[in-house]
């Protein structure tokens, strides 16, 4: 059996890999990516750690719902880039200043 | 075996009855959506605020039975009953029907009252808040609060121009990657406390375990629920989200998510009350969250951004009582909660009228609007005199009551963390009465501008939500029947 330690060692590693994506990147499609890593980093957590938990699998009930959310997220996500590119023109995070920053 | 499992389901149901009226109603909307029908719109709102004052009746009902005082587990460990939650729940199905009357009454809101989805939207949102509050283990918790932030996402882009867009991918982007951070921090801590959050196990278990940073992943897990109410490093969506969105939607993305999260806090702060550096933590971005929100509605020229920078101080204010523990401060929280959240209605629709008659957008558009519309302007004054927390409103109650709380803390305890907090909330109140007596203030005493009645809406409708929503603040003449029947309340907490 794969310890959990290695699980967590590459969950670690992509949630490092998307909240540097997410800080970094000023296109949305790419900030959307990272917060897929996030999750996905979320989702590997969770299915190694249920090794320890047989009856109950909370982390595989955990994992199906990561995958839900995940996928509403980028449904809505998608259809309000969709939007904004027809009616702003850019999907870049640093051009849509419509809105006053402060 | 599974014969047990499916009886236990079976008899879960009884407990769930407002969830599935809502999803009924759900299935209703939809159908009446497709349908072509004359008065589509007052059919829908009909049936929201009809399946709300259901499931409030059945809760209500639940509530006041005997059996309800012992906690119930129910659907195989994942959601709670307490006297709480029920309590909580009618308050949410209550707000959620106010907010259906104020889409349907709005005056800049026609786009919004003759569209099925934004009453489908509306449930989902009540929906996500009954679930959030009633869960016991953390899967149904995000699953509501994400049901919550979806709906509000999709509320705010469907208006379908570039400022709404704009003002959705932000709010998207914000609340994806805290939800995103939440679901990691919880993965962390699966191992090691077990995942059923609101179990007084699940403290402890947290507390005796050795894992290094658990501190900073607790942290990181609530930034989820600190999202939802705009507490201080997650608040920079609101401006921007409530500058692109119409006042409907204002009122329900502020209100809805508030009434929610706030007890689920609530509850956590009382497993984890006694602990110094939960309260040390909590009290920074409190204390951060007052400043911010308050110095920033300072020097706010438009309306939406004003309104929702004040909301942020508000929250700083509201949270402050998370940090202590003890019946008073849990009566304090919800005390405020109720005379906020239901009177604020109002001052939006107040708001929402002089945009649509007056085009009033920024601050200086209201000058000398006072004499025109006197009734409206009077009341405005009243419900600011509320926000600040001046005498002859509940807003006065409330402020005192968070503020001896905070008083008595710091004398039981010789905590100076509690001193500071006090004096900075006090000193946020000063400055509040600036910014809350400025639009008052260009109503009664600035020149009126020349301008043009664009349109002619009638006051009476509107008067109608305002009315409504004015009413909790006669609580001032009588606060302890509202705070007695709290500090039952609290005591199941």
């Amino acid at each position: 059996m794969i310890p959990i330690t290695l699980y967590f060692i590459v969950g670690a590693v992509l949630f490092a890999i998307g909240t540097t994506i997410v800080l970094v990147r000023r296109n949305v499609l790419f900030v959307l990516m990272g917060i897929e890593l996030i999750l996905n980093a979320a989702s590997i957590n969770f299915v190694g750690a249920s090794q320890g938990d047989y009856i109950k699998l909370s982390g595989q009930m955990m994992t199906l719902l990561i995958i839900v959310i995940a996928a509403c997220e980028a449904v809505v996500a998608l259809a309000i880039i969709m939007v904004l590119f027809k009616k702003a023109g850019s999907v870049d995070l640093m051009e849509l200043k419509k809105l006053k920053e402060f | 075996m599974i014969y047990d499992v499916i009886q236990h389901i079976i008899q879960s149901f009884p407990y769930a009855v407002t969830e599935i009226a809502l999803v009924i109603a759900f299935l209703v909307l939809m159908l009446i959506d497709m349908i072509q029908l004359k008065d589509k719109a007052l059919w829908s709102v009909v049936l929201t605020v009809a399946v709300a004052f259901y499931g409030a009746g059945e809760e209500l009902q639940q509530l006041f039975d005997r059996t309800s005082f012992q906690e119930v587990v129910y659907f195989q460990h994942l959601f709670h009953r307490t006297p709480f939650t029920l309590f909580v729940r009618v308050l949410i199905l209550l707000l959620g029907a106010l907010s259906a009357v104020y889409l349907y009454l709005s005056p800049m809101g026609v786009y919004w009252k003759n569209r099925g989805e934004t009453y489908l939207l509306l449930l989902a949102i009540i929906a996500g808040g009954l679930i959030s509050i009633s869960s016991y283990h953390a899967m149904p918790l995000l699953l509501g609060i994400e049901l919550m932030s979806i709906a509000s996402y999709i509320l705010v882009a469907a208006r379908i121009t570039a400022a709404s867009g704009e003002a959705a991918i932000k709010y998207l982007l914000y609340g994806a990657f805290t939800t995103a951070i939440t679901l990691f921090a919880l993965s962390l801590l699966y191992p090691t406390a077990g995942i059923h959050i609101f179990h007084p196990d699940w403290a402890t278990q947290f507390l005796e375990s050795s894992f290094p940073f658990k501190w900073l992943v607790l942290t990181l897990f609530f930034s989820g629920l600190l999202f939802k109410i705009s507490l201080f490093p997650f608040h920079p969506w609101t401006p921007d989200v409530y500058q692109g969105s119409d006042w409907s939607i204002i009122q329900i993305i502020a209100l809805l998510p508030k009434m929610a999260v706030f007890p689920i806090l609530l509850q956590w702060a009382a497993l984890f009350g006694a602990i110094d550096v939960f309260v040390g933590g909590l009290s920074l971005l409190v204390l951060a969250t007052i400043i911010v929100g308050n110095t920033a509605a300072l020097h706010q020229s438009n309306v939406k951004r004003w309104v929702a920078w004040s909301g942020v101080a508000q929250t700083g204010f509201m949270a402050c009582t998370l940090v202590m523990t003890g019946d008073q401060a849990q009566l304090s929280l919800l005390f405020y909660l109720i005379v906020y959240l239901f009177s604020l209605p109002a001052a939006l629709m107040i708001l929402d009228y002089f945009e649509s008659k007056y085009q009033a957008k920024e601050v200086d558009n209201f000058n000398g609007l006072g004499k025109k519309e006197p009734i409206g302007s009077v009341i405005f004054v009243l419900s600011m005199a509320n926000l600040i927390g001046l005498p002859p409103t509940a807003g006065f109650y409330s402020k005192v009551y968070i503020m001896t709380t905070l008083w008595s803390s710091y004398l039981e305890q010789d905590e100076i963390l509690y001193l500071i907090l006090l004096l900075t909330a006090v000193a946020a109140t000063l400055v509040s009465l600036y910014y809350y007596l400025k639009i008052p203030y260009a109503l009664f005493f600035k020149a009126s501008e020349k301008k043009t009645i664009l349109t002619s809406i009638s006051g009476s409708t509107v008067l109608f939500v305002i009315l409504i929503s004015i009413l909790p603040l006669g609580i001032f003449f009588q606060p302890e029947w509202l705070s007695n029947w709290l500090r039952v309340i609290v005591a199941f907490i």
